[in-house]
């Protein structure tokens, strides 16, 4: 016999997978979970130190944040299933705060005086309807902290061929936020300002075979009120100022993703890509890469993101003339820098479900020019663990 | 608390069995009903016995220069057909079935070789021209047939309808041709009766699964015996001779039926070097020579009979 066993194996098993009645459906429509289902997922992120020759006054902590987040999800009678996610963070640390030229005329970070101790909870209510072609859901969410309060909605629909191949989302959404920021003796803070935000999103995927799906979508979004950090301040020929930015934002953005299987391997990779620009000026790019494989019970994971960002019409790291529009921003996330992160995850399935455990490691520099002595490197290590009663 | 529930039936010439098990407050006739209406489906499709089945339509059409439009399913089951062709070196032709009209398994004659002969142009799968959703047999009088994993396709059907449902415990049983659907609810493996070649109605050995598929191939199901020599059912495609095969069965384990299957009739097919073929393709077998003497690799056995 010319074919090998194990190519041969692999030909009829590729070939089987064809097959609609026996494959797995990997592009199947969402349908209404079949029981509870619980999980837990405890994250520590922590961000790396502030480099001292970048640092005013030698200061180097930055922000470290404990994340616990617990979701709950249920069928209802009839079609529908409702799903409740708590998330509760603890943050504490220092933030950068400004940013001053140096005798030489390069710039340094000074980071907020105070360790900052925050904490920060968040519930999710949602509530989805499953029709025999399509999904609709409706979400509620509250967010608190000592100085932010955060109310938003979303409302989601999709629906799906009758093959199942096909599916196409809309989503529409919004958020009221009010920020009542701490104010500290001698630094001039707004009292209480707000700000809203719709958005509203299309997205079509598609399987093209069993084990390809390509998915794209686009998005919009409007932001309108008080945007900017009333923690931040701006040197602006040789005063500081408050952090001040357009009071609108129109944002769009696009997705693409590819999702592969291959089952002789049993390896999924992807690949993501997403291009995204607003009316700041800020536009960027996004490429994933990940691939998933499983051994057994296991599965194992690395993934890969490259980001790259041109800053906002209004951010240098300090402004020595003064802009007749009086937006300045020194902060850092409107920035041009680069990021690249990588992770690795690892899951093993048990009779009750799953433990998982990721890591994250991300760095950022300047991309062009002289980069923002803020720009942020972190680390992510996440514990989860995934119930499910049927 | 789970409840087992049983059922035989017939269906695709064989002796078929379901045994779920499923919540007590699921009443077991809905389900189990859809999956018998499920191989009757199947059967009423591509049963070469049925007039008005998808594999009649393109029998029929033979040679008449009319391209037979299949759906999706056929298409898949087609293509399936034609990557066994090509593992197989062209032993497993779906066009060998037209051997039926000279060898006459219930005749005790042997056919002429004229007779033999005048057939072999009609086996020629690469011969047969197909479309993206269409198929065309070239010549009058040439037949396909799916007898060769359509039941093995059958099971797996209807294992994957039972995961649908959510069944997590359970067996599917058409012909010998077994998929576990998990294991019984207390963890512990199924045990299948492997059918002796020799000895219909005994097993000549019991595996215990706790997923998976298990598929036998035999020369047991038809022959004939001529002046002390045993002619089985199973004719090669090139010669349309029938086969001395080596093993008198072979079983495979594989996560589908319909592959475990084609990998045990491919075997049965192959003259020499099938232990090492099976090997190579990593999946537990057991071979029964024709004196009943089991060998194989991988499979859990547990106990022999017979």
């Amino acid at each position: 016999m010319k074919n090998k066993g194990n190519k041969a194996l692999l030909a009829l098993t590729a070939a089987s997978l064809g097959l609609p009645a026996i494959s797995p459906k990997v592009a199947r429509a969402q349908t209404q979970p079949e029981g509870f289902s619980a999980s837990y997922r405890y994250s520590q992120y922590a961000e790396g130190e502030q480099p001292a020759e970048l640092s005013a006054d030698g200061a180097v902590d930055r922000y470290d944040i404990e994340i616990h987040q617990l979701s709950l999800r249920t069928p209802m009678l009839g079609d529908a299933a409702i799903s409740v996610d708590l998330v509760s963070e603890s943050m504490s640390g220092a933030s950068p705060w400004f940013i001053t030229p140096d005798a030489d005329g390069a710039p340094v970070q000074t980071m907020s005086g105070a360790t900052i101790d925050e904490q920060r909870d968040e519930v999710n209510v949602a509530a989805d309807i499953y029709g025999d072609h399509a999904r609709t859901g409706m979400a509620f969410a509250y967010s608190t902290e000592n100085d932010y309060e955060s109310l938003g909605f979303r409302l989601s629909h999709s629906s799906y061929s009758d093959d199942k191949n096909s599916t196409i989302d809309f989503v529409i959404g919004g958020s009221v936020d009010t920020i009542t920021p701490t104010q500290e003796l001698g630094i001039d803070r707004v009292e209480q300002e707000g700000k809203n935000n719709v958005f509203g999103s299309v997205g079509l995927s598609h399987a093209f075979t069993k084990t390809l799906l390509v998915g794209v979508s686009g998005s919009y979004s409007v932001f309108e009120g008080f945007l900017s950090d009333p923690y931040k301040l701006v040197y602006v020929a040789g005063n500081l100022q408050a952090d001040s930015r357009p009071s609108e934002k129109r944002q769009a953005a696009f997705d693409a993703r590819v999702r592969k299987y291959f089952p002789g391997q049993e390896t999924a990779l992807h690949v993501d890509f997403r291009h995204y620009g607003d009316s700041f000026g800020v536009e960027s790019n996004t490429l994933r890469l990940g691939a998933f494989k499983n051994i057994g019970s296991w599965q194992l994971s690395a993934t890969a993101r490259w980001y790259i960002q041109d800053s906002a019409n209004f951010h240098q790291n300090f402004f020595e003339v003064t802009r007749a529009d009086g937006y300045y921003s020194s902060d850092y996330r409107l920035s041009s820098f680069q990021a690249l992160s990588y992770g690795v995850g690892v899951k093993k399935e048990f009779g009750f479900g799953a433990v998982r455990l990721n890591f994250e490691s991300y760095d950022s520099s300047g991309d062009g020019g002289v980069a923002n002595p803020g720009l942020v490197d972190f680390q992510l290590v996440s514990l989860g663990i995934d119930f499910a009663i049927k | 608390m789970l409840e087992l529930s049983s059922r035989t039936f017939k269906a695709m010439g064989s002796r078929c069995e379901l045994h779920l098990y499923l919540p007590l407050d699921v009443p077991p006739e809905p389900l189990i009903g859809r999956l018998i209406g499920e191989v009757e489906r199947l059967e009423a499709k591509y049963s070469r016995y049925r007039p008005t089945s998808v594999v009649s339509e393109i029998n029929d059409a033979a040679g008449k220069g009319k391209l037979i439009e299949v759906d999706e399913e056929t298409t898949q089951l087609l293509d399936y057909a034609d990557a066994l062709y090509d593992q197989s070196d062209g032993m497993f032709d779906i066009t060998s079935g037209v051997l039926r009209r000279v060898w006459d398994f219930r005749s005790n004659c042997l056919p002429s070789s004229e007779a033999v002969s005048s057939i072999l142009p009609l086996i020629d799968w690469p011969s047969v021209i197909r479309d993206a959703n269409a198929i065309a047999l070239p010549r009058e009088g040439m037949q396909i047939d799916f007898g060769g994993f359509g039941k093995e396709y059958a099971v797996d059907v209807l294992a994957a309808h039972c995961v649908d449902e959510g069944v997590t415990h359970g067996l599917v049983n058409l012909g010998g041709d077994v998929c576990v659907v998990g294991p019984h609810p207390d963890g512990s493996p199924w045990r299948v009766g492997i059918q002796h070649p020799r000895a219909p109605g005994e097993s000549i050995a019991v595996v215990e699964l706790e997923r998976g598929a298990v598929a036998t191939s035999g020369d047991y199901e038809r022959f004939m015996e001529i002046d002390g020599k045993r002619y089985s059912h199973l004719l090669n495609p090139m010669t349309g001779e029938s086969l001395q095969p080596r093993f008198a069965s072979v079983s495979v384990l594989a996560d589908r039926c319909l592959v475990a299957g084609s990998f045990s009739t491919v075997a049965m097919l192959m003259t020499e070097g099938a232990a090492e073929w099976l090997e190579s393709a990593g999946l537990p077998h057991l071979l029964v020579s024709q004196s009943a003497e089991i060998s194989g690799s991988g499979l859990p056995i547990r106990e022999e009979g017979g």
